[in-house]
């Protein structure tokens, strides 16, 4: 893990410096004079060489610094706080609904192999996979918002309603704890759209999978002597089929959460979700290089955990997975 | 199916549920104005920031010794009541008042004025290019604070109008670490004697401003600014169609129609003096020849762009300073018109019958690839090929100020609405902004004076002797000046306008008739 990190830091350091551009200019503005900029560039440190600057950057690293971003002039550390919980609420949102979805889906589609059901969720499956996430996001907020006025259009909560007391960030956690109805009934109603939208492409990777998984499964001779035992076919299903073949779901979820804090960076920006994505979006047209750096670190971080976990579920799912 | 009804049923009922706890999907408004934007706000600190996004909030929350009102050709006081320069222009005294507080009780006086101009030069950011000439601050009464410039700057009492000098009080030292002026705490906290203060900011959603009842200048009549960012701009459009927010901006050309058509919207008009140009790399062969640049300005037909590209909404200009403002000689324009025979001629002068190929560098902004598109085509009428290459913003600056561009394209609004701003920023042999690395002495000589010089009657000789300097060397190529646009709810009322002040909003000033 800590290797993989450490590759990592050193690209995202790399391809951030090639970008041709300077942040202090930027930062100062178009406007502004040539000993202003001197000056800036001075203070930021840019005028050093790469392998100092990229040092400096591993030893604060180390002490859990992540640097001070360029646009913001506020600890990249702090700033990325203050972003994560929207992210992680979409996210999680994004990750429940395409799972959930996914695996009903799926198993309805293999359990109704080649019926109209199989057939309707290859096609929600291919536009999940081939429909431009920021087209959907538009078109849904055209009917959704603008003709029907049934959810909002962007953000997390309404323009005239106080978020709620911060306690993770987490807006619908933390209103439903605050007993914040107002708030609660809000954030959820903001929380649809994004969410999926998101969640539509895992959907369908997910739901391929549950279905040729579950295929696979149910000819199998242990399904057949349950069914011979005279268990009713949802028991089947759910008690032998569904925990065998969701080992290749399990597997897919690091991948899956890979995929969704990716998707975040359009998706926020569509609906100016204010989480880490739109973040980073607006600190790469600043060229702010230790924002970008701190956004992919922990990004990665994440990715890392999440991998971990689901290394570790495999021994809860599948008994014959021990690890020494 | 009876099953799915009930599903449907369930769902439609949490949704009307959620709708009346959280009092319909935007809550109740109270009295206020909701902007909505695509630039993100990150920084409220005026000596640190220059980007728009934040200067409009900088605005409402401090207040600057002098303002610009709802007319252009005037400076109108705001913390200092009078001025006066003395006769060599290289010192200026201000009377200021006397009943301004900051938010934190801090009174306004000289010292507090002394102060903050030191921070700005302090601080050394962005917006300290204009106050470099300011050799010494002083504050010789408790109401009276006096400058003293390094050399004239006929443009000083202009720059005072601008946010970048907002005055912040030293009260803001309570919260500096490492030396940093207050910074970071600055970056996101309010403490202003302006009619506004920060209530509320949830980072890349929305900004909260709340008006300061006991305001020196008066109470607003609005309670509450809130600023909201909306990335893109067909859901601006939607929401102010939807008349769930009061004014969008950044909204684009194409849907201006739609919006001027619909009930209860209107698109605010005027002259803005955001103006538009090529540049030429002019020490390199082949716009290092003044007729070679004269043939692209024959080429362009400046109209079709206009109509084509701007659907209208801009009017072509000839020279540095934009129309609007003293300084110009309007008999220049539209003297460059598309003249085929003309621009063939002065290449095969050139010694570039055939043409030649050059490469138009640009980046994804506005409707810059759409122009690069035409000219294009337009070059190609006279032989000169053009090849376009496009980079992402940061790339292109930096190619723009290293002087890697050979032809270009490039927009700008003035710091502070003077002549000095277009002129000498743009064609001075050591300004930075220089793009077509132009080396003049002569030019260095004109600019040079007209800065020096305090009455502006002198200046605006020069600086029309200028205009028809460029008019001759074609240093760039003048495209079109923009119409500023701005749509918003009819409901929304004293909105004013000044060319000087875009892109801030007089929101102290305006109120809401539902």
């Amino acid at each position: 893990m800590i290797p993989t990190l450490f590759g990592v830091t050193i690209l995202a350091f790399l391809i951030a410096n090639l970008i041709p551009g300077d942040p202090a200019r930027l930062q100062a503005g178009p406007n502004a004079s040539r000993e202003v900029v001197e000056r800036l560039r001075e203070k930021l440190g840019l005028d050093d060489p790469l392998l100092i600057q990229y040092s400096r950057y591993l030893s604060h690293l180390f002490q859990g610094d992540l640097g001070t971003s360029i646009r913001t002039r506020r600890p990249v550390l702090s700033d990325l706080k203050t972003r994560f919980p929207a992210t992680f609420e979409l996210t999680l949102t994004a990750l429940l609904f395409s799972g959930i979805g996914g695996i009903i889906l799926g198993t309805l589609a293999a359990v109704k192999q080649d019926s109209l059901i199989d057939h309707g969720s290859r096609v929600v499956a291919l536009a999940g996979v081939a429909v431009p996430s920021f087209w959907l996001g538009i078109i849904l907020q055209l009917i959704f918002f603008f003709k029907l006025r049934l959810l909002p259009s962007s953000g997390r909560i309404g323009q005239f309603i106080s978020s709620p007391t911060h306690i993770s960030g987490l807006y619908v956690f933390d209103s439903l704890f605050a007993g914040n109805w107002t708030a609660l009934g809000s954030s959820l109603l903001h929380l649809v759209m994004p969410a999926v939208t998101l969640s539509l492409g895992a959907l369908a990777l997910v739901s391929r999978t549950v279905r040729s998984s579950v295929l696979d499964v149910i000819s199998l001779d242990y399904v057949q002597t349950a069914r011979s035992k005279g268990l009713r076919e949802r028991i089947v299903i759910r008690k032998h089929v569904l925990r065998n073949a969701l080992i290749p779901v399990v597997t897919m979820s690091g991948m899956t959460l890979a995929a969704l804090l990716g998707g975040t960076v359009l998706i926020e920006t569509v609906f100016t979700w204010p989480g880490m994505g739109l973040y980073v979006v607006n600190s790469i047209f600043a060229l702010d290089f230790p924002a970008i750096m701190g956004f992919t670190v922990l990004a990665a971080l994440i990715v890392q955990i999440m991998n971990l976990f689901v290394d570790i579920s495999y021994v809860f799912l599948d008994p014959r997975i021990r690890y020494g | 199916m009876c099953r799915f009804k009930r599903i449907v049923f369930l769902v439609g009922l949490l949704t009307v549920s959620l709708m009346v706890v959280s009092g319909g999907i935007f809550g109740q408004a109270p009295m206020a104005v909701v902007l909505a934007t695509a630039q993100d706000m990150d920084n409220l600190d005026p000596h640190v920031t220059t980007m728009n996004s934040n200067m409009r909030l900088i605005y409402l929350i401090y207040d600057g010794l002098c303002q610009f009102g709802s007319d252009p050709s005037t400076v109108d006081p705001m913390l200092a009541t009078s001025w006066e320069a003395s006769d060599d222009g290289l010192s200026w005294i201000f009377q200021l008042r006397n009943d301004a507080y900051f938010e934190d009780g801090t009174h306004f006086d000289s010292a507090v004025a002394k102060f903050s101009f030191e921070r700005l030069l302090g601080v050394g950011g962005g917006p300290s290019s204009p106050y470099q000439v300011i050799e010494e601050i002083l504050a010789p009464e408790p109401y009276t604070l006096k400058f003293i410039l390094k050399e004239p700057f006929g443009p000083f009492i202009w720059t005072m109008c601008s946010v970048f000098c907002r005055i912040v009080p030293p009260s803001v030292m309570e919260h500096e670490e490492d030396g940093d002026w207050g910074q970071a705490w600055l970056a996101d906290h309010s403490l202003g004697s302006g009619p506004f203060q920060l209530k509320s900011w949830e980072k890349g959603q929305r900004v909260v401003l709340a008006a300061k009842k006991d305001y020196w200048g008066g109470a607003p009549k609005l309670d509450q600014v809130i600023v909201r960012i909306i990335m893109e701009p067909a859901t601006r459009k939607m929401e102010l169609l939807a008349g769930t927010i009061d004014i969008a901006e950044d909204i684009l050309i194409e849907d201006l129609d739609e919006l001027i058509a619909a009930e209860g919207v209107e698109v605010f008009k005027a002259p803005s003096f955001h103006i538009n140009y090529l540049y030429f790399d002019t020490q390199n062969p082949p716009f290092d020849d003044a007729r070679v640049r004269k043939a692209v300005a024959y080429a362009l037909d400046y109209d079709a762009l206009i109509d084509g590209i701007m659907k209208g909404w801009a009017v072509p200009h000839e020279g540095p300073v934009p129309i609007g403002m003293w300084g110009r000689d309007d008999r220049l324009d539209g003297l460059y018109t598309r003249r085929l025979p003309l621009a063939r001629q002065l290449l095969a002068e050139a010694g570039y019958p055939d043409g030649f190929t050059t490469t138009f560098t640009l980046a994804p902004i506005a409707n810059w690839a759409q122009i690069a598109t035409l000219v294009q085509s337009y070059l190609a009428d006279v032989g000169i090929t053009v090849k376009i290459e496009q980079y992402s913003w940061p790339t292109y600056i930096a190619m723009a100020l290293g002087h890697e561009v050979e032809l270009g394209i490039i927009g700008i609004t003035p710091d502070y609405p003077d002549p000095d701003m277009f002129a000498w920023m743009l064609y001075h042999s050591t300004s930075e902004l220089n793009l077509s690395n132009y080396q003049s002495e002569e030019i260095d000589r004109i600019l040079d004076g007209a800065r020096a010089l305090s009455e502006q009657d002198e200046r605006d000789e020069l600086y029309k002797e200028f205009h028809w300097l460029q008019h001759e060397l074609v240093l760039v190529v003048y495209l079109y000046q923009d119409l500023f646009r701005q749509p918003m709810r009819t409901w929304v009322k004293g909105y004013y306008y000044n060319p000087n002040m875009q892109p801030l909003i007089p929101f102290q000033d305006m109120w809401v008739e539902r």
